[in-house]
């Protein structure tokens, strides 16, 4: 005879004695409504048809009427389950009306819940959703959100969360509620996971991150990833970003097709076996975006919205190590303000960047200008006017300037499906393949100071450099050191250079350069820093730089000058610079 | 920062940017103690941002053989700290090289190894006088030289 359901008891006598027995006994409701709450006792389907919204914020709202009161104070009230969902796909908000939160707070009651999945790829959360403000705190576009307390407790696990939207304002999942954390999860969307620059303590491990817009080829009209050297900013009032994370922990996830894949900033983190592929920029240290005066910004000032590009947030104390980043427009960039990070034993690699190689109908070649080839394309390529830089992959190697089959080259744009590079010699025949856009920079480095850079494997083929620190604010450079690194090195920028040690880096052909005697310490536009005295170069007895310039000095250890045309190694001995070398 | 007991550590792109009423480094924590508990050796301190107040250095100078350092220290303070010091260059004598002084238990930086080099305040010629390059190096004078290791002697080679 079946036992009834609220009244069966798990206890037994069937182990141990009756005298030592000190089991409870308790029913099955209580074990199924109090200790894990199941989305589908709540009458939740994971059909991939109905909308499950209401069923799992009834179980939401069940699992807030758990936990404990305090007795006294409503401020140490705890509310919250494990809330978990059986395989299935979950549709929330059908028609793109309704989001999902996470969150729950009443008056001082936090909440603190668990949701479990069946796993990464069997339990899937779906929406579209949108709303024109992706960061407001109100109405954010993101299908789920856990926003309500910076206190409150979550952990994710197992589970998608995908915001079929490809709206620019919409994202998959927010999360300013503190030391979340994220373990096995996959999330879908132009934006994928936020957690805001200053929450604390999340914990992000082997997750997934991939963009709900597709990667098109590379002469598509809406490009995507898409992202622009000339104007970083509106690259990303427009853009995708996989993660943007705060501080903590970020492990063994993987970002796919984003304009920028991972975003660290705020203070102390680290980012550590990660991989980025075929995004505009992998890694993203701070970030320029955020205005801090519009848009309804979560919680306040500090983090607003990080896609529209007038504002920005450092990156302060973070560990990037042993990441990857493949076919990426840039593989890493440290911007904005980048202060005492570590950056080591990356890689970055690819030949092309990330978008699909677009076709070529036919290149032809003749003599005028000294050699001139022609390539048609299959589609209206949507170049930017002016010279490109491509990647080209003929059929035949003597269709590219360097006789490789493969290689970036210069082109002008010359039509809507048609543009010529410079090609001495006649490879005979109609040529064919694909064209691309290329790999710009290995590493970018923006206002570092404090930084180390090592051991980075700089493999990629790029159009520009391996290692860049012209940008703009590195007027703030100081402090940095790179060591155990070769590729490519773009560097002239003066004495900045003088904010670098570098060990063992470079090749022959392109490597760290000396530097003018007028570029040693102390820089010479100490007033940029007023407001930051122990960013400025001292110099420090016993600094040593090599020096172009040098007005002639025949012996050792005399005081050195400018002006002339000696190559020189000085030291600084606590009262001049001296010729030691 | 405070620093006790340093072994074979590198200290690498940290912000000590502090207002702190005795020292943002301390390299002489424990030297109070009885025996003296701050000894160093094999360290790097490099690509730090900071020293605004200030550096102590250790009290025991043997262990300033221990450090090398590079991109980091300023050149001024900025507050009232009971340290004065903005950085350790130029702090050194010949005394405090390796194998200088007599160290029977190995616990300071090993050495002489040939190769070595080190910023010393008290340079001179061996003998007397100023040093030109490669001139083996005493102590005892005032010359603010880098010395090298040739395997025999500590020769001038900055």
């Amino acid at each position: 005879m079946a036992t009834q359901f609220t009244s069966y008891a798990f206890k037994s006598g069937a182990i141990g004695s009756p005298s030592s027995d000190t089991r409870v006994a308790r029913t099955l409701p209580d074990r199924l409504s109090k200790d894990i709450v199941n989305v589908k006792d709540w009458g939740a389907t994971g059909n991939g048809i109905t909308d499950d919204t209401d069923a799992i914020n009834a179980a939401i709202d069940h699992a807030y009427t758990l936990g404990f009161t305090h007795p006294q104070y409503t401020f140490f009230d705890r509310h919250g389950a494990i809330i978990f969902f059986p395989p299935g796909i979950y549709i929330i908000g059908k028609g793109g009306t309704t989001k999902l939160r996470f969150d729950r707070y009443n008056g001082g009651r936090f909440a603190q819940f668990r949701y479990i999945g069946s796993g990464r790829d069997v339990t899937i959360l779906r929406g579209t959703y949108s709303t024109g403000h992706q960061m407001d705190s109100r109405d954010n576009g993101f299908l789920v959100e856990a926003n309500a307390w910076q206190s409150q407790v979550l952990e994710l696990r197992d589970l998608a969360i995908e915001n079929m939207s490809t709206d620019t304002l919409s994202g998959a999942f927010m999360s300013l509620s503190g030391p979340t954390s994220v373990m096995n999860c996959r999330f879908k969307g132009v934006l994928g996971y936020y957690s805001g620059a200053v929450a604390f303590g999340g914990n992000v491990s082997n997750c997934i991150f991939e963009c709900s817009r597709p990667i098109t080829a590379a002469s598509a009209a809406s490009r995507s990833p898409h992202f622009v050297l000339s104007s970083f900013g509106e690259a990303l009032t427009n853009g995708s970003v996989g993660a943007f994370f705060g501080q903590g922990s970020f492990s063994g996830c993987l970002a796919i097709g984003f304009d920028v894949g991972i975003i660290v900033a705020g203070y102390g983190g680290r980012l550590v076996s990660c991989k980025a592929y075929r995004c505009g920029v992998g890694i993203l240290g701070g970030y320029a975006g955020g205005d801090p005066t519009g848009g309804g910004n979560v919680g306040g000032a500090d983090q607003g919205p990080p896609l529209s590009a007038t504002w920005g947030y450092g990156s302060t104390g973070w560990v990037h190590t042993a990441n990857w980043c493949d076919r990426c427009t840039w593989g890493i960039y440290l911007g904005t303000v980048n202060i005492a990070n570590h950056t080591g034993a990356n890689s970055v690699t690819g030949d092309t960047g990330p978008t699909e190689p677009a076709g070529i109908d036919s290149i032809t070649w003749s003599s005028a200008n000294g050699g001139t080839a022609t390539v048609n394309t299959h589609d209206a390529h949507n170049l930017p006017s002016g010279t490109n830089k491509l990647v080209l992959v003929t059929n035949v190697p003597g269709w590219t300037p360097g006789n490789t089959g493969n290689e970036i080259v210069t082109c002008n744009n010359t039509g809507t499906s048609q543009f010529t590079y410079a090609l001495s010699s006649n490879p005979g025949g109609t040529g064919s393949g694909t064209w691309n856009y290329p790999i710009e920079y290995g590493i970018r480095v923006d206002a570092p100071n404090g930084q180390m850079f090592s051991a980075n494997v700089l493999d990629a083929v790029v159009s520009v450099a391996s290692f860049d620190i012209t940008m703009p604010r590195a007027m703030y450079t100081g402090h940095n050191v790179a060591a155990a690194m070769r590729g490519s090195w773009s560097l002239e920028d003066s004495h900045r250079i003088a904010g670098w040690k570098f060990i063992q880096c470079g090749t022959v052909a392109n490597h760290p350069r000396s530097i003018a005697f007028a570029e040693l310490p102390p820089q010479p536009d100490r007033s940029l820093f007023s407001n930051y005295p122990y960013w400025l170069l001292a110099p420090v007895e016993g600094d040593e730089f090599n020096v172009t310039d040098c007005a002639a000095q025949a012996n050792f250890a005399g005081t050195v000058t400018g002006g002339g045309s000696n190559r020189y190694k000085v030291r600084y001995d606590g009262t001049n610079w001296i010729r030691v070398g | 920062m405070r620093c006790r007991k340093v072994r074979d550590t590198a200290v690498i792109s940290n912000q000590l940017v502090v207002t702190a009423a005795y020292a943002e480094v301390d390299f002489d924590y424990g030297a109070t103690e009885s025996p003296s508990a701050n000894i160093h050796s094999n360290n790097v301190y490099i690509g730090n941002i900071g020293a605004r107040s200030g550096w102590n250095p250790p009290s025991e100078t043997k262990n300033l053989a221990a450090w090398y350092f590079a991109q980091t220290g300023v050149q001024n303070l900025m507050y009232n700290s009971a340290v004065t010091r903005p950085n350790l260059a130029g702090y050194m004598t010949f005394a405090d090289l390796p194998g200088q002084f007599s160290d029977p238990t190995g616990v300071y930086q090993p050495g002489p190894i040939e190769g070595q080099e080190y910023n010393i305040k008290d340079g001179q010629k061996s003998g007397g006088g100023a040093a030109a390059f490669a001139d083996i190096v005493a102590g005892g004078g005032s010359g603010h030289y880098k010395v090298r290791y040739d395997g025999t002697n500590w020769r001038r080679c900055g």
